[in-house]
C-alpha cells in the first residue's frame, strides 16, 4: 500500500498495480539476442567519450513532445516488454511503481546495489530506445 | 582515483543519484559533468526517462470495468459485514 496516495482514486491505483504486474510477468516472446541489446546502450569512442552530439543525446527527453501519446504508449510498452526479465522487474517496481530502492530490494530479495545496477541498465536501454524513437529509428 | 570520463561517469550515474558514492568520486563526477555538454545532455534524458515511460503507460481504468469492480467490492464488504 506504500504507493497509494490519498489523492488518487482507489480504482485507478488498483488498475495501475494490476497493469504493471502484467508488465512484470509478461515474459518476452521473442527474446532479443545479446548483440541487439548492446544496440540499446550508449556508445563511446576509444577515449570513453559519448559519441553522440548533445542534441542527439537530449532527444530522448523530448520524445513525449514530438510523438502522439498513443503511439508513444505502445512503443514504451514494447520497450519495457523487450527488456531482459531481471531488468524489467526492477524497472517496473522502481520507475513505474515508484517504490524506493530499499523496497524493491525487499520485494525481489536482492541487495539494494543489485537493484541500482538492474534499474540503471534498464534505464540506459529504455533511454536509448526513446532516443531512437525521437530520431525515427525505432 | 582515476579521472572520470563519460563512460565511467555513465556507469556510476545511478549510484551517484542515490547517494551511494564516496565524496571524492561524487566530486570527480561533478567536475567532469560541469565541463561536458554531452554528459549534461545525457543526464537530462536519463532523468526524464522514468517519467516519460510512466506517463505514457499510465492507463485509465475503463468505466465499465471500474463500475463492476466497485460493485464486486461492495458485495464482498456487505457479505463480510453481514
Amino acid at each position: 500500500m506504500s504507493t497509494f496516495r490519498g489523492g488518487a482514486r482507489f480504482s485507478t491505483w488498483l488498475y495501475r498495480i494490476v497493469t504493471n504486474a502484467g508488465l512484470m510477468h509478461r515474459r518476452a516472446r521473442a527474446r532479443r539476442p545479446a548483440e541487439s541489446l548492446d544496440e540499446l546502450l550508449p556508445r563511446f569512442d576509444a577515449d570513453g567519450r559519448l559519441e553522440d552530439t548533445p542534441d542527439a543525446l537530449r532527444a530522448a527527453s523530448r520524445v513525449d513532445e514530438w510523438l502522439d501519446r498513443q503511439v508513444l504508449a505502445k512503443k514504451a510498452q514494447a520497450a519495457i516488454e523487450g527488456l531482459p526479465d531481471l531488468y524489467r522487474d526492477a524497472f517496473v517496481l522502481r520507475d513505474l511503481e515508484e517504490l524506493s530502492t530499499a523496497e524493491v530490494a525487499q520485494v525481489l530479495g536482492v541487495e539494494p546495489a543489485t537493484v541500482r545496477q538492474r534499474v540503471h541498465r534498464a534505464r540506459l536501454m529504455v533511454r536509448e530506445f526513446l532516443g531512437a524513437l525521437a530520431g525515427g529509428r525505432a | 582515483m582515476k579521472d572520470i570520463v563519460c563512460m565511467s561517469g555513465v556507469e556510476l550515474l545511478m549510484e551517484y543519484l542515490e547517494g551511494a558514492l564516496a565524496t571524492e568520486v561524487r566530486a570527480a563526477i561533478e567536475a567532469h559533468v560541469a565541463g561536458c555538454p554531452r554528459c549534461d545532455a545525457f543526464i537530462a534524458s536519463y532523468l526524464e526517462t522514468p517519467r516519460i515511460v510512466r506517463e505514457a503507460t499510465r492507463m485509465e481504468m475503463p468505466a465499465d470495468l471500474e463500475a463492476s469492480l466497485l460493485a464486486a467490492l461492495r458485495r464482498a464488504m456487505h457479505r463480510h459485514d453481514g
